[in-house]
């Protein structure tokens, strides 16, 4: 059964937690929630377990509205930040708890209600803990009562809030795979959520990306990494640096240097691009000097700061775009933007492998291989132009935004 | 008002670990230092307030010798007064657990037009004289009083009977049961309900299997507060009671009167024959709650 979220909107007094919001989550599948603090995650969780009324929009559950569901009738495993497992109930009695307050009717027998829920803490890789009390119970045994209690009554839906949030890392990864092998094996329509990105694109089929109240793209973890749909997305999304940039006459400018053609239109953009879309290249557009350097995994990390004035291939008529560096004075006449001054003296991140890194202090060159350009800040976010992908699944509603590719 | 909260923060159920098997010993290693000063000013204190006090008070009751004791144990009078102040302290006591709960919920769940007004009147049994609150009682339900006459029309007399004493004692004892509940109902999590909610539970299920036995200790230990209020309630009692020996004649107001015969043994007997009876009810109470957190700490 698909579950569908239909332009919803959720406000607290005027404040809108949840604007707009659009979302198809298929039968099966394993999809994150993933977004910033206060982006609204935990509200449309709460809105499709019916903890919350919508303010607006609709939600369907296969052809049925929502709406007239009440929490009880809908059916859905809910798992707290918090797990909010019954303090004063045995483990064993939690994971009873569903099934005990059945209607008489459809309640089994005692012994039956017992059997099943030791059944489930088999499932979860907890038995032998039933008679304990949740507070004996270490951070990753109550987060799996917590899943067991709510899957004693075969939701329709799970929905997880942070599941792995209050536990260590070293858990937290067991959990991950565990939860990704319990998936597989069970099948539940699953919807989880994360701040922890790595998290979401390592477990969900599908990840969704808010911010703000709003759904930023909704893409399987490839597509989210490789081609985010907006600079919010690219930035939160993996490392990545911006630059202030231009395109004129079919050219992308950066920092008074031409890195290459591009198919955009005229005019002043933001340059996208991951730290291991840099290359060190004598021959590189980009001119800076290696402010810091730090390991970072089986790579040097390096902060550059752009240096526009340095010599360069760039023809001489340098577009009217380039922004001062803080060592230096601007490079043309014209006065940089004051949207653009700050960003362009914060240094890049790049990537280098650790037997090339150049020195803190020395002068680099180098190039950006997959360089993304997204309108410049003060124009609207939907990105500018460039080869429709088709299949890119992006879940708002309205104009599918699509993102530049520029070679360098 | 600050009495009760007092009592409340000591006696809060605490879902931490009790006083378990593991701590039976006489004292357990502490990372909190000022043990032995403490205890010591504490034993001093209590000893010096509540033990000295209660020692003369059994002390005086001996100079009345065994034989007399027993008798006046057995006398129907004192009898029937003991009755009637357990009685009456009982039913009052489970009546305020009743409704004293619903009080404690609606003050800390709803929001509403006059919820501090309503706080604070739930205090005015302790600031009250409880000789005031008796006369108003006996007025409001004397013969001619405004409850007083209708309920006479139906055949039910509360004024100068037993059940005017059980009325008194739901006056006063009203804030122990509120007090004591109102800031563990706060501590209740709104998640709790909103788990079973989701896990099928109507509202009535939710109450009674998750809301009611979470608030278990801290409803004993109001009940345990307004019983231990009741049985030794007088002042306003005495107004509305009638004060019929053998019918509505309260043990302390038996002990009022063998004072004014200036028989102070039998007076100091009658109070140890409370005290102990009172102090066994708290025990059991106490025993229950003891056997309930253990219970929910130590099962293995
Ligand atoms: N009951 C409420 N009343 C008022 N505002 C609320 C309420 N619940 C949430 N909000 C607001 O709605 C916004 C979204 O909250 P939500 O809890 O959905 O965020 P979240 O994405 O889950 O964040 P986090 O990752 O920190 O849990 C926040 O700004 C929050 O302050
Ligand atoms: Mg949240």
């Amino acid at each position: 059964m698909d579950v569908r979220i239909d332009h919803v909107r959720k406000e607290f007094g005027r404040f809108a937690a949840l604007d707009d919001t659009s979302l198809t989550i298929h039968d099966g599948e394993l999809v994150a929630l993933l977004g910033p603090s206060g982006s609204g995650k935990t509200t449309l969780l709460r809105v499709l377990a019916g903890l919350e009324r919508p303010s607006a929009g609709r939600i369907l559950f296969g052809d049925q509205d929502a709406a007239s569901l009440s929490v009880q009738e809908r059916n859905i495993g809910f798992v707290f930040q918090h797990y909010a497992l019954f303090k004063h109930m045995t483990v064993l009695d939690n994971v009873a708890f569903g099934l005990s307050v059945c209607p008489a009717r459809r309640r089994p027998p005692r012994a039956e209600i017992a059997a099943r829920a030791r059944r489930l803490l088999a499932l979860v890789q907890i038995d032998g803990l039933d008679r304990r009390y949740p507070d004996q119970l270490s951070g990753g045994q109550r987060q799996r009562v917590a899943l067991a209690r709510a899957l004693a009554t075969d939701p329709r839906v799970l929905l997880l809030d942070e599941p792995f949030g209050a536990l260590d890392a070293r858990v937290r990864k067991d959990l991950r795979h565990w939860l990704r092998g319990f998936h597989d094996r069970t099948g539940h329509t699953t919807v989880f959520v994360t701040h922890d990105q790595d998290e979401a694109l390592e477990l969900a089929d599908r990840v969704v990306v808010m911010n703000a109240g709003r759904v930023e793209q909704v893409a399987d973890p490839d597509t989210l990494y490789d081609r985010p749909a907006s600079p919010f997305v690219f930035a939160f999304i993996g490392d990545s640096s911006s630059l202030p940039a231009t395109v004129r006459a079919g050219r992308l400018w950066v920092a008074g240097r031409a890195l290459g053609p591009v198919p955009a239109a005229d005019g002043p953009v933001r340059l996208f691009f991951r730290p291991h879309h840099a290359r060190l290249a004598d021959t590189g557009a980009l001119v800076g000097r290696v402010v810091a350097s730090r390991r970072q995994g089986d790579r040097r990390r390096l902060d550059v700061a752009l240096r526009p004035d340095a010599p360069s291939d760039a023809p001489s008529d340098a577009p009217p775009d380039a922004p001062s560096d803080a060592a230096g004075p601007p490079h043309s006449a014209d006065l940089p933007r004051p949207g653009d001054a700050p960003a362009a003296s914060t240094p890049v991140e790049i990537d280098v492998a650790t037997d090339a890194a150049p020195p803190v202090g020395a002068s680099i060159r180098f190039d950006i291989t997959r360089p993304s350009l997204f309108p410049a800040p003060a124009a609207p976010r939907r990105p500018i132009v460039v080869a429709p992908r088709p299949g890119t699944a992006l879940a708002p509603p309205g104009p599918k935004p699509d993102r530049a590719h520029a070679a360098g | 008002m600050t009495a009760p909260r007092t009592v409340t923060a000591a006696a809060s159920p605490g879902p931490g670990p009790g006083p378990g098997p593991a701590r039976r010993g006489w004292r357990a290693p502490s990372v909190i230092p000022g043990f032995g000063p403490t205890l010591g000013i504490t034993l001093g204190y209590l000893g010096l307030v509540v033990l000295i006090p209660l020692a003369a008070l059994v002390w005086r009751s001996t100079e009345l010798g065994a034989a007399a004791f027993w008798d006046l144990a057995r006398d129907p009078r004192t009898l029937a007064a003991l009755r009637t102040s357990f009685g009456a302290a009982l039913i009052a006591a489970g009546v305020n657990a009743v409704f004293g709960a619903l009080v404690a919920w609606v003050l800390v769940r709803y929001r509403f037009a006059g919820r501090r007004l309503l706080d604070a009147v739930v205090d005015l049994p302790f600031a009250l004289p409880t000789a005031v609150a008796g006369i108003a009682l006996a007025a409001l339900y004397g013969p001619q009083g405004w409850l007083g006459k209708p309920l006479a029309a139906l055949g039910i007399q509360v004024a100068y009977a037993p059940a005017g004493i059980v009325v008194a004692l739901v006056f006063v004892g009203l804030p122990f049961v509120v007090r004591t509940l109102q800031p563990v109902i706060a501590e209740i999590d709104r998640e709790w309900e909103e788990a079973a909610a989701s896990l099928g539970a109507r509202r009535a299920q939710t109450v009674r299997r998750v809301i009611a036995p979470s608030l278990l200790p801290a409803w004993a230990t109001g009940f345990a507060l307004a019983l231990a209020r009741g049985v030794g309630e007088y002042g306003s009692v005495i107004f509305i009671a009638g004060n019929l020996p053998h019918v509505s004649e309260i043990a302390p107001l038996l002990i009022v009167i063998k004072l004014e015969e200036f028989n102070y043994p039998a007076a100091t007997a009658v109070g140890v024959m409370m005290l102990s009876i009172s102090f066994a009810l708290l025990l059991v109470i106490n025993l229950l709650q003891a056997w309930n957190r253990r219970r929910l700490t130590d099962a293995r």
